[in-house]
């Protein structure tokens, strides 16, 4: 089945889901790599190792990117690093506008999303960067899945149209191929097939993301809860939540 | 009411009806996105154009014709736009400034689009 012109792509991509939610991680990949020639995999020096191992194994001329937002790990740097040598792939590594992240620490200091929320500082060092690497690309591939967030736990598809990062003149597709993985799941993978991995994955962290950002989480605790957690849930007021949109049915 | 002829990107020529869906909280107040929008509307003299301000109101969830536009158009957080042509067929925003380019032709600043897109995906924060 071929991904065909912008009108039915939607309607493609649903059918496409829908055939491919069952289907191992490669076959995923694998249909990933052969139906776009110009598709990315993010790298985000975590779990997601396991997306580049396999589609290594399937082509070994991959683009992979990493976001280097300059809060990083030591530890996920070198990672980075280890993963470009021993997989002799060249990781392009993006950085964001330096004149906006001087900007905003000017303004601000370092250390401002312990006041003011993690929003703007990613936006600047994370999502603008993201969005201008993907602007470049017609689909991209993520280690995204369900079980890593219990609030979302069934709105990871394998294949989407991206719509956050889509436009009315160009549609950009998304896939999750470890969407349906659990983390036991990756992390089996990890250990039969012998992947290097992040050193902070041995100190307890399993959600990795910038320095000052993640933390440690203690055992049975979501993952989730290593991201931000002095934060309140501030963005939930606006929800529509379930219990909202089932009630008054009858 | 007024026929709206707007200058826009979006290939509606003539736009009859725009409804904003806002969410009422129990103490309430309009929920933090909403009234930053109500706001923004009104700073930019733009708010007499929404034809319509429906609530959905957690106080009275079982009468509240916003909760029942959020369903029925599968939407997941507040606010959002129903836009209705001359042929009644509506199309929703959920992005704010989507709207605000197709429905006003008035482009955001690339932060301010940028914090609309991390709210309505709160999983980039993780890639």
């Amino acid at each position: 089945m071929t991904v065909s012109n912008t009108t039915s792509i939607v309607e493609e991509i649903t059918k496409l889901e829908s055939e491919y939610s069952q289907k191992s991680p490669q076959d995923i990949l694998a249909f990933a790599l052969k139906q776009f020639k110009n598709i990315t995999i993010s790298f985000s020096g975590a779990e997601d190792v396991v997306l580049l191992d396999m589609a290594s194994k399937i082509n070994k001329d991959i683009q992979v990117f990493s976001i280097d937002t300059g809060r990083l790990h030591p530890e996920t740097y070198q990672f980075i690093d280890r993963v470009r040598k021993q997989y002799r792939i060249k990781i392009d590594v993006i950085f964001p506008d330096a004149a906006e992240v001087e900007a905003l620490v000017k303004e601000k200091g370092l250390f401002s999303f312990y006041q003011d929320g993690h929003k703007e500082c990613c936006a600047i060092r994370k999502v603008k960067p993201l969005r201008r690497k993907l602007a470049t690309v017609d689909a991209w591939i993520t280690g995204q899945r369900k079980d890593q967030n219990p609030a979302t736990r069934n709105s990871v598809p394998v294949i989407q149209t991206d719509t956050a990062f889509s436009s009315e003149e160009r549609t950009l597709i998304k896939f999750n191929p470890l969407a349906n993985w659990t983390s036991a799941q990756v992390w089996q993978y990890i250990r039969a097939n012998e992947l290097p991995y992040n050193k902070l994955h041995s100190q307890g962290f399993i959600s990795i993301g910038c320095e000052p950002c993640t933390r440690a989480i203690l055992p049975n605790q979501h993952e989730r809860l290593g991201r931000w957690w002095w934060e309140e849930a501030a963005d939930k007021e606006c929800g529509f939540h379930e219990i909202n949109l089932t009630q008054n049915n009858s | 009411m007024d026929n709206h002829l707007r200058k826009c990107s979006y290939k509606y020529l003539k736009i009859m009806h725009i409804k904003l869906v806002q969410k009422i909280k129990l103490d309430g107040n309009s929920c933090r996105k909403s009234a930053r929008v109500l706001t923004n509307l009104k700073e930019l003299n733009l708010l007499h154009k929404i034809d319509e301000i429906i609530a959905a109101d957690e106080r009275q969830q079982s009468d509240s014709e916003g909760f029942n536009l959020a369903r029925k158009y599968q939407v997941s957080s507040a606010p959002f736009f129903i836009v209705e042509n001359d042929q009644g067929a509506p199309k929703i925003y959920t992005a704010y400034y989507r709207f605000m380019k197709d429905v006003f032709d008035i482009s955001v600043s690339e932060s301010e689009e940028v914090s609309e897109m991390m709210a309505q995906n709160p999983e980039l924060d993780y890639i």
